[in-house]
């Protein structure tokens, strides 16, 4: 018997270039690799857009979630005196004119948001986008966001440039378009979490392992791995953390939230 | 024009320009004129003589071809040069390439131009020959200084393009098929196309210039990135003014006017933005 190799698990640090779509990215990188390897990615990018996008290989999809729950850092250029219906250069532009003089108030902290009717979020189970261009018109629930730092690091004639570190599911386009009459011309994701867009390169698969070191490990042996690996509730032994990595001499064995108020963790997503 | 490999040559009487011509500036144009043929050599004889010492070049085979035709040749013979090739005597030479496979009658070379095994073979040897008549054509001077191909390498790796170009006929020109870079103009409202040079090709000296890129102006950057691997590599960067098709893939040829200033490290984007700013109006009064 031949059996092939099994594919390791391990996700890349890809820079999306423009005009391609996350799902583009996830593709080519799946054609590298034996047929039904999983590849997935940890949380979409538009077509316009660049940068970062991890792209998750075999067992590494199913820490998608832990993944996409990162905090994000962007680049945006913003183009003020014209609106846009997608809030970027996709959408239809409109031209008013008005471009704010002096500097801006840039909202940080726990900002309140409605998801453009253009966004990915489901509406009856349904994309809230295919309603849009349908012409249904669809109000979203507003939902509350947090962002760390919203700083211009660039002004010149119609167009600001802002770097906007904000949490997992933040819409950048938005707090574009509430900063008056504007519309995100250019985004670059630069940072998801650890991982930095400088760090790209599709050449270099980081270890799923490694690539979740950043969080909190609890080391365990003997009956208690066992439990672990079998998705069983282990004694959290004062580690407290909203995720947690169980390991064994072996490495990895599954990501874990607390439960019981912290004394015990349950396995979430098991990598055995 | 035709290009044809020593090999495949067919007998005709030719009258034959030889030389390596890189860069086909305003000298080798000089010794080109009134020929049929032109006779070269691929790769640079000193890159398999003594590899450690040969030049970065001024122009590929492919864009040599393209200069050459330009110049109304009928035909371009290239002699795959090898240690075979280099250890031809100088009378092997005008024997067995000049004679017997180009029944050359006219052979016109630079007064500077050297020939066979050791570089012996020298302008009074084929003058002495009766078979073929010879022409040696004198080193041309623009400005008072003389045009040759190693003086003009080293302009335009100083920078001095503008000084190169006026050499060589026409801007020193640079091509290559647009990557993707780090994004970094894109977010300074200036996207660029970026091509990363060919190594074996001379590369205008860090800093910024105006140039026209595909026929269109472009404020052009030349300076590094950091890579992985390898450590650094050198990138151009061209943001074509007025121009806001997507060019990845295809081939940019950039042609290089003047240079504008030196790569410098800013404190803020505002003052890099501000200073790309007046990058762009300079490139347009230049590139007029």
């Amino acid at each position: 018997m031949n059996a092939p190799a099994p594919v390791p698990d391990y996700i890349l640090l890809y820079d999306k270039p423009a005009g391609v779509t996350s799902h583009d990215v996830v593709a080519t990188v799946r054609r590298t690799l034996p047929r039904k390897t999983k590849v997935g990615h940890a949380g979409t990018l538009d077509p316009f857009a660049t940068g970062l996008l991890l792209v998750l290989v075999g067992r590494a999809t199913r820490a998608q979630r832990f993944l996409m729950a990162l905090r994000k850092r962007y680049e945006v250029v913003a183009r003020f005196g014209a609106t846009s219906t997608t809030g970027d250069p996709e959408g239809e532009i409109v031209e008013t004119g008005t471009v704010p003089a002096g500097e801006l108030a840039l909202p940080v902290g726990r900002v309140r948001q409605r998801p453009p009717a253009y966004s990915a979020v489901k509406v009856g189970g349904r994309r809230s986008y295919e309603l849009a261009r349908q012409g249904v018109t669809v109000q979203l629930a507003e939902r509350d966001v947090e962002v760390y730092r919203f700083e211009q690091l660039w002004q010149r004639q119609e167009r600001r440039a802002f770097i906007i570190e904000c949490s997992s599911g933040t819409y950048v386009r938005s707090l574009i378009a509430d900063l008056g009459d504007a519309y995100c011309e250019q985004l670059r994701r630069t940072r998801i979490g650890g991982f930095d867009v400088a760090d790209a390169d599709p050449a270099r698969p980081v270890a799923l392992s490694a690539a979740l070191d950043f969080l909190p490990a609890l080391q365990l042996d003997g009956e208690q791995a066992r439990r672990a690996t079998h998705g069983a509730r282990v004694d959290a032994a004062g580690v407290q953390a909203e995720i947690v990595r169980l390991v064994d001499a072996d490495g990895l064995i599954a990501l874990a939230q607390p439960v019981d108020g912290g004394a015990t963790l349950k396995p979430m997503v098991g990598f055995r | 024009m035709q290009v044809t490999m020593l090999t495949d040559v067919e007998p005709r009487p030719r009258r034959v320009a030889v030389g390596e011509f890189d860069g086909v500036h305003l000298g080798h144009r000089e010794v080109i004129a009134g020929n049929d043929t032109v006779l070269t050599f691929e790769p640079h004889p000193l890159a398999v003589i003594r590899p450690q010492a040969a030049p970065r070049l001024l122009t590929s085979l492919d864009a040599k071809i393209e200069l050459i035709a330009g110049l109304g040749v009928q035909e371009l013979v290239v002699i795959p040069f090898d240690e075979v090739f280099a250890g031809q005597t100088p009378s092997e030479f005008i024997e067995q390439v000049l004679i017997t496979k180009l029944c050359a009658t006219h052979i016109s070379v630079g007064e500077n131009f050297r020939f066979g095994h050791g570089a012996e073979g020298d302008t009074d040897m084929l003058r002495a020959d009766p078979r073929f008549e010879a022409r040696v054509v004198r080193l041309v001077e623009v400005d008072g200084e003389i045009v040759s191909s190693s003086h003009i390498r080293a302009l335009v790796s100083a920078g001095d393009v503008e000084h190169a170009g006026r050499f060589l006929g026409s801007p020193f020109q640079l091509r290559g098929e647009v990557v993707h870079g780090d994004q970094r103009g894109r977010l300074l409202g200036f996207p660029t196309a970026n091509i990363v040079p060919d190594e074996d090709l001379v590369c205008p000296g860090h800093g910024i210039y105006a140039a026209r890129a595909d026929g269109v102006c472009a404020a052009v950057s030349v300076g590094v990135r950091p890579t992985f691997g390898t450590g650094r590599a050198v990138l151009v960067e061209a943001f074509l003014l007025d121009y806001a098709q997507d060019l990845y893939g295809r081939v940019l040829r950039v042609d290089f006017i003047s240079r504008l200033r030196g790569e410098r490290r800013f404190e803020t984007a505002q003052e890099l933005v501000e200073q790309m700013e007046i990058d762009v109006a300079q490139t347009r009064e230049r590139c007029r």
